[in-house]
Formats: C-alpha cells, structure tokens, sequence
C-alpha cells in the first residue's frame, strides 16, 4: 500500500497556503524551508542544536551520501536518521543535480546518467532506480525522482525531450520503490521556461499520484521575471491537496515571493553557506559582517531577533572572526536558520490568523525602507492581489 | 600590560625572558635578572591600576621563573620572586621553559629544586607539560595547574582520549588484565570505525558519547565535516577534565601514589 501522506491544510490566503504535512515519521508544518545537512550534517551543527531551531525536515543528498558513507554503512545502520541521530524529517534528492553540476564527463541516456566517479575515477550509471534504491538505504522520508535536468537557458528541443524522460524517469522511479509504505516519492516538474511543456508535464505526472510535487529546473540564473511566472504557472495547475517544493531557492524575499503564489516547502544552501563567509540574514536584509564599519558595532545582530546568538555575541565579534574560527561560522549558521525558520513560521501564522497581506508588507518595508522594491516583486506580488506600499 | 588589562582577565600571566632549556649559562643568568626586573615593572603597572580603579578589576598576577638550561638559575630566580616583598604581589607562580627537550628526570631534579623556594601557599603553574604521563609526574612534585593544549591537539588530529581513568581500586589483583588494556587514544580516521555503533567511550556522559556514534564521527572525519572537531573536542576536554577530578580525588583520599601507579601503567598503552 504506497504511502499517501496527508497534506492538511489549516489556512489558505488566495495562493498562498499553511499546512501539516502528516510523514509517517513527523509533521512537518508549512510554509517550510529546508537547510541542506549534504553528507548528514548542517555544517558544524549537532542534532540538538537543529532540534532547538525546531527543525521539521532537513535535507541530504544522495550522491555525496552514496559515495560516502555508502550504501552497504547505510543498510547497516538502518539509515541516515539513526546514523546521526536525527528524529525528524529527511528529504534526499535524487543525486542528479550534482552529478550534472560537478562532474565533467557526466553523459545522459535513456538509461540515466553516466558519470565518472569523482574520487576513483571509474564508470558509474545512475539510474532511476538506482537513485531510488539509494535513498530507500538511506531511509529518507520523502525520495525525490532522478530527473533529467537541463540548464534553465537551454532552449531547442532537449527541453521537451528532458521533460518528457522525466515523465518516463518517474514510472521508473515508483515502481523501484522497495519500501513504498514509509517513503514517498516527488515528482519533479520540468519543462525549462516553456509554459506549454510545464502544464503537459504537470498533466502527466500528476496522474502519477505521488506525494508532492516538485518544480524542478529553476533557480540556475534565469530571470527573476521568468522565475516567477514558472512558479506561479505551475502552482495555479498543481493539486491543492499535495505540497509544492521549490527546489534551490533560498533567498528570503524569493521564500516570501514564492509562498504568496502557493508554494509550500524550500531548500538551498545559501543561508549556512553565506554564514560561513560571514553574512549574516536579518529583518533589514543583510550583513556583511567582515566589512569595516563593524569593527566596533557592539550591537545584536538583528533587533528583532532573539536566537542564543544575538542574545550573547556583538556584530564586532562577527567582524573579527567570520571567516578565520569555525565558531563564528556555526554561529551565524545557526542564526541565519533561526531567521528562516522565524520567517516562515511568521508566514505560516499570518495565513492562519488571515493577516498575511499585511506580514507581506511588513516583510518588505523593513527590506526597502526607500521603497525601491524590485520590479518583479511587485509584479508577482500582484498577481496574488498583494500591493507594497508605496 | 595594557592591552593584557584591556581583556579584563580575572589572573593574568607576567611578561617574562622565557628562555629554553637549550641556551649556555650566560643566557640563562640573563633571563632571570630581565625576568625579575619586568615582574617588578609590571607588579608597579599593577599598583598604579588598582588606585585608578579604587581596588577594582585588578587580575590576579602570575610570576613566571625562568633560567633555562641552568639549575643554579632556575633556584636563583625562585629565590629572588619568593621574597616577601615581591611575593606578597605574587598570586602564583609559572614554571617557566620546560618541555624542550629535557628528559623527565632533568626536568623533575630542576622542578624539585625550584618548589622547594617557592611559598607553598601559592599557585604552581606550569605551561606545555600536558600529556597525562607528564601531568601525573608533575602533580607528583608539586604543580596545580596545567593547559590544555594535549586533548586540542588529539581534536585535531581526529583522536579521541579513551584512556581508563576509573576504576581505580578494581586494577591491583588483575595481573592478566595488562594484556588485554584499552588503547589510551582512538584514531577515528581508522575504517574499523565504519560501523563502529558505540559512543566514544561507554559510559562517558559527554554530549559526543551520550548522543552520537563512533560511525558518525568516523563519517564526518571522513568527509571533512566541521561537526567532527566539535564533537571531539566536548569528549577530549571532558574526558581530560575526568583525568584531572580522578587525580583530585586520590590526594583527598590521600592515595596518590597507588593511583598514579595504576595510571601511569594503563597511560603506556
């Protein structure tokens, strides 16, 4: 019996939705951004300190977890949450990101994709059911589809073609599934920036039932003018009842922008790995700690944040030791996730308490209190009936 | 002494012409009257500090005795930072200069020497003996405080210290058990560790050995993960400071002697 994870929303604002998402393991609350633990650790946080950010769901990614610490460590420990102790959530990509983005001869086939391995040297194919296999050792709680993504400027045939594998890629992927009662599996949504390709993939892979939905291929440098019409395009055609994952996007005026058009669940790298070059997220925006005038800015981080770290430590420490000791990184790191975490909580209750239009506007005043807010912003921001103040 | 006091460090450690135990005589002979000349300066920097301040906020002050390769210096040097005018301004003393390259029998003849003329009510410090073969033999002679340097320096080599500091009554009637003693240190890096489910140490009630694995950590070396250091590091500084109360408790229990027998024996793993 495949698992159908409830998806129960509990406040909706037009596109924009809250919701508990029932896994087997825990509920995840949404609007929710996920940080990226890739080799089974936020780095430099332990599972405690992810607890006490009252994380719902991380993230891992297969690929770097398959080289190591492998499939056969994997089966033995009976999977990444026991090997470091984490009892909530796991999401794991399907590994196929990396394999395009980092390695050089990486070839794709009908088959799937066939790299070099980075550390040996020798052939690997990865196939869908590969992937699979490799996120059912690993134990995640929600497995995404290896896909075949191309980059987002791609254009010409190759989209439709990826597209459609893809189609194919997820048949392969569910009926790989050896433990389909425990572990669910996303679809992902490619298509590239042709709507007509997007709404015929959402078509064939929502009769495919999975439990969410991705939307794949973004977040590569195309425009944010094309970014938010993909996304508002796909959330208008995907089913209410299941969540929507915006893969890579991580920048908290895209998390605000993306969950006023309906999108429930996000990852990136950005807020952990930007903490490890000494920037901190705040209300205000952001601060690049290592610059001058914070040499002796003895103030909190952020006024409205209350984390351990802005209760205990000054911009001025930040400033003189971002980038030089490994405290400094897994502190901001730890800021930065409280931020995120804080923000989308905040949306989350403002669509419950049906007050978001205003949360919105709050968001956006205290980013551009010069109101230069950024056209597409404001655009997309439209389209859902949401006006900044001018 | 500025910038030491801009800290506002609650004991503070002297200035001093830190030689090692490798220079000639007349190096030595010079240290010792530099030495006792800076801790002079800074014990008046220290007087002037106080009356800006109406007695508040002043660090405790920690001498420091050097004299390099020679005796003969060294005991000088004591003699001159005990006598009661300077060592009424004295809170503690540092064993200044050792660890470079004497052997363990040079450096407990000179060590001897200098705390026999030396207050005993004060502090004894000594910087850089901190493996815990060294602390034991240096607790023996008479020193209170030690760095910490050695369980960093395992952190950072991917070494977990392990070394059996418990149980100290149950060792004396196992002779057989000398055969079969836990290692004192773990190479995490080792691959027997892959699958390795146990805490650091059993029974250790760190937050490392109380929530994570020797697999995980072993995995996170392995992979260069910055949770890895952190991780061992809370066990080594934990762990160390058990060797450290294990020690405490035999003085007071006034079985020093038995225990450092048992410890020296298991510490040459």
């Amino acid at each position: 019996m495949s698992l159908q994870p409830e998806f129960e929303v509990v406040g909706n604002h037009k596109s924009a939705r809250s919701a508990n998402f029932k896994l087997p393991r825990h509920t995840v609350k949404t609007p929710v951004f996920m940080p990226v633990g890739t080799q089974g650790t936020i780095k430099g946080l332990t599972s405690k300190q992810l607890l006490e950010l009252d994380l719902d769901i991380i993230l891992g990614n297969t690929y770097h977890l398959g080289l190591r610490p492998g499939k056969d460590i994997m089966d033995e420990f009976g999977g990444l949450h026991k090997l470091m102790n984490w009892p909530h959530s796991i999401l794991t990509d399907s590994g196929g990101f990396q394999m395009v983005s980092l390695l050089k001869l990486a070839t794709i086939t009908e088959e799937g994709v066939e790299f070099l391995s980075s550390h040996d040297g020798s052939k690997i194919m990865m196939t869908p059911e590969e992937s699979i296999r490799l996120q059912n050792s690993i134990g995640s709680d929600i497995m995404m589809q290896l896909d075949d993504v191309v980059h987002v400027s791609t254009r010409g045939p190759r989209v439709e073609e990826a597209m459609n594998r893809s189609i194919r890629w997820l048949d392969r992927s569910i009926a790989a599934n050896n433990n389909p009662d425990k572990q669910t599996i996303f679809a992902i949504i490619q298509g590239g920036l042709n709507l007509d390709l997007r709404t015929t993939c959402m078509e064939e892979m929502v009769k495919r039932n999975t439990g969410g939905y991705a939307i794949g291929g973004l977040s590569g440098g195309e425009s944010k003018d094309e970014f938010w019409r993909v996304v508002a395009h796909c959330t208008k055609h995907l089913p209410k009842d299941k969540p929507r994952y915006c893969m890579g996007v991580g920048y908290p005026v895209d998390l605000v922008v993306c969950t006023a058009l309906g999108v429930d669940m996000f990852d990136c790298v950005y807020p952990c790995r930007t903490a490890r070059f000494g920037t901190a997220l705040v209300s205000t925006g952001r601060l690049q700690l290592k610059q001058k005038e914070f040499r002796d800015d003895l103030r909190r981080l952020d006024e409205n944040c209350d984390c351990y770290v802005c209760k205990n430590y000054t911009r001025a420490y930040f400033h003189s030791l971002s980038a030089k000791e490994q405290i400094a990184s897994n502190l901001l790191t730890y800021h930065n996730l409280y931020y995120l975490k804080h923000l989308m909580t905040s949306l989350r209750e403002a669509i419950v308490e049906e007050r978001f239009p205003e949360r919105v506007q709050q968001f956006f005043q205290l980013q551009f209190p010069e109101k230069d807010y950024p056209n597409w912003v404001v655009e997309a921001l439209a389209s859902v009936d949401i006006t900044l103040p001018t | 002494v500025d910038w030491v006091l801009a800290a506002h460090p609650d004991v503070m450690c002297a200035l001093a012409d830190e030689v090692s135990m490798l220079v000639g005589n007349n190096r030595s002979n010079a240290s010792v009257h530099r030495t006792v000349k800076w801790a002079d300066e800074q014990i008046e920097m220290l007087h002037e500090h106080r009356k800006r301040n109406a007695g508040r906020d002043v660090p405790r002050f920690l001498a420091v005795v050097t004299g390099g390769s020679s005796v003969h210096s060294r005991v000088q040097c004591a003699q001159m930072l005990a006598e009661p005018q300077r060592a009424a301004n004295i809170d503690g003393y540092v064993l200044g200069g050792y660890s470079g390259g004497e052997s363990p029998q040079e450096r407990a003849q000179m060590v001897r020497r200098v705390l026999s003329k030396l207050p005993s009510d004060k502090l004894r410090v000594m910087w850089g003996v901190n493996t815990p073969i060294d602390v034991l033999r240096s607790v023996e002679l008479g020193v209170d405080l030690f760095d910490a340097a050695y369980p960093t320096m395992l952190t950072e080599t991917g070494l977990a210290f392990v070394a059996d500091v418990d149980d100290l009554d149950n060792n004396g009637d196992n002779e057989s058990k000398s055969a079969e003693q836990q290692p004192c240190t773990l190479n995490l890096r080792d691959k027997s560790f892959e699958r390795d489910e146990r805490p650091l140490l059993e029974g250790c009630t760190c937050f490392a050995c109380r929530n994570h694995t020797r697999a995980y950590i072993h995995h996170l070396l392995n992979t260069h993960e910055l949770l890895h250091n952190i991780l061992l590091q809370i066990h080594n500084l934990h762990h160390y400071e058990r060797f450290f109360a294990t020690i405490r408790r035999s003085i007071e229990a006034g079985k020093f002697d038995s225990a450092k027998r048992v410890l020296m024996q298991r510490l040459r793993q």
